[in-house]
């Protein structure tokens, strides 16, 4: 059984100008253990899709639909279990969040509350699911600032954020993501707010960590470097939907989907002393306010077609573990998935 | 640390200084004697005037009072005959500083109740409803709702005693009076703070260590909306004690609100100088006093300054 699977995920915000579909019917699945990368231009909805699984949507998101298996029971808030249920569900995702399952932010300067010392920030978390005694959660405290490579632990523990430099407390936010030994912990662009020497430290510990203690990874980034020095797989996104899946290996070598093959030639174009930048790619990431009914990356896709526009590819297989979602590889079956996909559009057109 | 607070009692000095100066000179300037009453001789006035040294040449005189106030000593009443200002201002504040900090007390409890109240709520309604009574509150004067309440609950519900007593019944309403302006006030910032807090990006990072409801706005969110709070709350300790001069004469409370008015009616020039001095001086001293608290919750200031 996989650790973490996920089923037909939809998320959706209410803004002022309309609904914005973050994230579109995304299915994935990761086993124990497992290094899994999510790349994707900025906007794509990594964020927002693991912020779902944390339960941590800002107020106007919701998850619409789909089923979130973590740990064997489905902690999706629509789920059967908590869709009536809704102090249920936050009493449940209370207790496995920073438990079992915990998240590294982006930003260290601004996730990290000012105004509290830094042990009490490290500490918190311990006491509340480890239920041990100040002291002993202080210890254990100590211990992980050395463990995520912080000098003179013990001093450090009573300073305020402002005391360290972007590094560490990129390390600090690390080592409360760790403070309990969670199952999964999600890391959403740890590095990049951080200059090039410290984004290598902080990778090293970050793979040193899944070596050592039982935990799988999901790494968010921009950037294919951190995933080919990490990961075993990658899913990459676009415009709230998975368009391909597979290892490394597939995705590097055997690249499938249009948008995929875009995003390692820009790497490769690239002058590798510059910053590597996914935007590259020409043209602009879509607005998701105004989405055709078809394959989001089309009015950027130089190998478009004209089935492309009204209609959305299916996803197809290769190999074991790679796929990718685009009409080339679903030809074959433009029949049943027009047929399909009309019918629902009709469907809904009338209810 | 040491040497910002020394600067800053520097500074409180030397506004000092300036506000001495100028309340002696504007006191001289005042027409009419303190002693000019309608059966007094011109004799009797002028052997007055010399008894008090206002006989003097005015720099002479400003010079003495410099010297006296040097000593501590801020001189004797003209209209209260042996009675000193030490002794006017001993007497009369503890009764105005008590009542000024309980009414900054009460409202710091529940401006603060009140302001987290406003931005967690999910009904419009609610906040809505809060923030234009506070609105409303802001701008009515401490006076004015004296006034009211003392008629309404003094007078027409008899439930509540209209002159002091000291009694803690005798407490309620001046205390309500000046607490409901602080407490909008309170409430207000709060609010705005709090609700700029919540959205902070620290409080997800809370939420992602499945922390409690409480403590995420307890501590977290809480305890940095405050910052601004702490900043104004010196000035606001100050104006509660100074502000409630007239009440006190309204529900009639011997604090020293009520010996200013009296002074400034009278013309009793050592009586306002001392009293406008000893405010004086807790003003700037609540002021400096607020800076370092807030140096205290804010960490992040401490560093700044020090430099
Ligand atoms: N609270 C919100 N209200 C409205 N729209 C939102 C909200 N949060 C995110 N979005 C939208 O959802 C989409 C996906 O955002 P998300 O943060 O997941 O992107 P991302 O892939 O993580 O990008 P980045 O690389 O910039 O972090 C974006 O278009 C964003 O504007
Ligand atoms: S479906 Fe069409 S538009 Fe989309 S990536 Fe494939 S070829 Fe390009
Ligand atoms: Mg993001």
């Amino acid at each position: 059984m996989p650790l973490l699977e996920i089923k037909n995920l939809s998320v959706q915000f209410q803004t002022r100008h309309g609904i914005v579909n973050a994230v579109r019917d995304v299915n994935f699945s990761l086993e124990k253990g497992e290094l899994l990368g999510i790349v994707g231009e900025s906007g794509s909805g990594k964020s927002v899709g693991m912020l779902a699984v944390m339960g941590l949507l800002a107020g106007n998101g919701r998850i619409t639909e789909g089923e979130i298996w973590f740990n064997g029971r489905n902690i999706s808030p629509v789920a059967e279990e908590f869709k009536n249920d809704p102090k249920g569900y936050d009493r449940y995702m209370k207790q496995i969040r920073g438990k079992d399952l915990s998240m590294i932010f982006q930003d260290p300067m601004t996730y990290l509350n000012p105004v509290l010392k830094i042990g009490t920030q490290i500490t918190e978390g311990i006491i509340k699911h480890e239920k041990c005694s100040k002291q002993e959660a202080k210890k254990r405290a100590i211990a992980l600032m050395q463990q995520v490579g912080i000098p003179s632990a013990e001093e450090r523990f009573s300073q305020y954020p402002f005391e360290f430099s972007g590094g560490m407390r990129q390390r600090i936010v690390i080592a409360i993501a760790l403070s309990c030994n969670p199952k999964l912990i999600i890391a959403d662009e740890p590095t990049t707010a951080l200059d090039v020497t410290v984004q290598a430290q902080i990778i090293d510990l970050l793979k040193a960590i899944v070596k050592e203690q039982d935990t799988s990874i999901i790494m968010i980034t921009h950037d294919l470097g951190v995933v080919a020095k990490m990961c075993n797989s990658v899913n990459i996104m676009y415009a709230g939907k998975v368009v391909e899946h597979g290892t490394i290996d597939d995705i590097f070598y055997r690249p499938q989907h249009p948008y995929t093959k875009g995003l390692l030639n820009s790497v490769k174009t690239h002058d590798s002393t510059k910053r590597q930048s996914l935007s590259s790619i020409p043209g602009t990431p879509p607005d998701l306010l105004k989405l055709n009914t078809g394959c989001a990356f089309m009015p950027r896709c130089r190998e478009a077609m004209k089935i492309c526009k009204d209609y959305l590819p299916e996803a197809a297989s290769f190999g074991e573990e790679q796929y990718a979602s685009c009409w080339h590889y679903c030809k074959e079956h433009a029949d049943r998935i027009v047929s399909k996909q009309s019918e629902r559009m009709m469907s809904e057109e009338v209810s | 640390m040491v040497k910002y607070i020394m600067k800053r009692l520097g500074m409180g000095l030397v506004t000092m200084f300036f506000l001495i100066t100028i309340t002696f000179f504007l006191t001289r300037i005042m027409p009419g004697s303190p002693f000019e009453t309608e059966n007094i001789t011109p004799t009797m006035l002028a052997a007055m005037e010399e008894n008090y040294g206002l006989d003097k040449p005015i720099d002479q005189q400003y010079l003495m009072y410099i010297k006296e106030l040097l000593h501590g000593n801020l001189g004797v009443s003209y209209k209260k005959t042996g009675v000193s200002v030490n002794r006017l201002i001993s007497t009369g504040f503890p009764v105005t500083l008590k009542l000024g900090l309980i009414s900054f007390a009460v409202a710091l409890v529940i401006g603060i109740m009140i302001g987290i109240w406003m931005s967690v709520t999910r009904k419009n309604s609610v906040r809505g409803g809060l923030l234009t009574a506070s609105t409303l509150f802001i701008s009515v004067p401490n006076f004015v709702l004296a006034i009211v309440l003392m008629l309404f609950f003094g007078v027409k519900l008899n439930w509540l005693p209209v002159l002091w007593t000291g009694s803690f019944k005798s407490y309620i309403l001046p205390v309500t009076a000046l607490a409901v302006y602080p407490i909008a006030e309170i409430s207000r910032l709060v609010h705005s703070s709090f609700s700029e807090a919540i959205n902070q990006d620290f409080v997800v990072m809370a939420n992602s260590k499945g922390l409690g409801k409480a403590r995420v706005h307890l501590v977290h969110i809480l305890k940095n909306a405050l910052i601004p709070l702490v900043t104004v709350a010196g000035p606001m300790i100050a104006f509660q004690i100074t502000g409630s001069f007239v009440v006190e004469n309204i529900f009639t409370i011997p604090g020293i609100g009520k010996e200013f008015v009296n002074s400034v009616n009278n013309r009793d020039y050592t009586v306002i100088m001392g009293l406008t001095i000893f405010v004086g001086g807790i003003i700037i001293i609540a002021n400096l006093l607020s800076d370092i608290s807030c140096a205290l919750v804010d960490p992040r200031i401490k560093l700044d300054k020090s430099k």
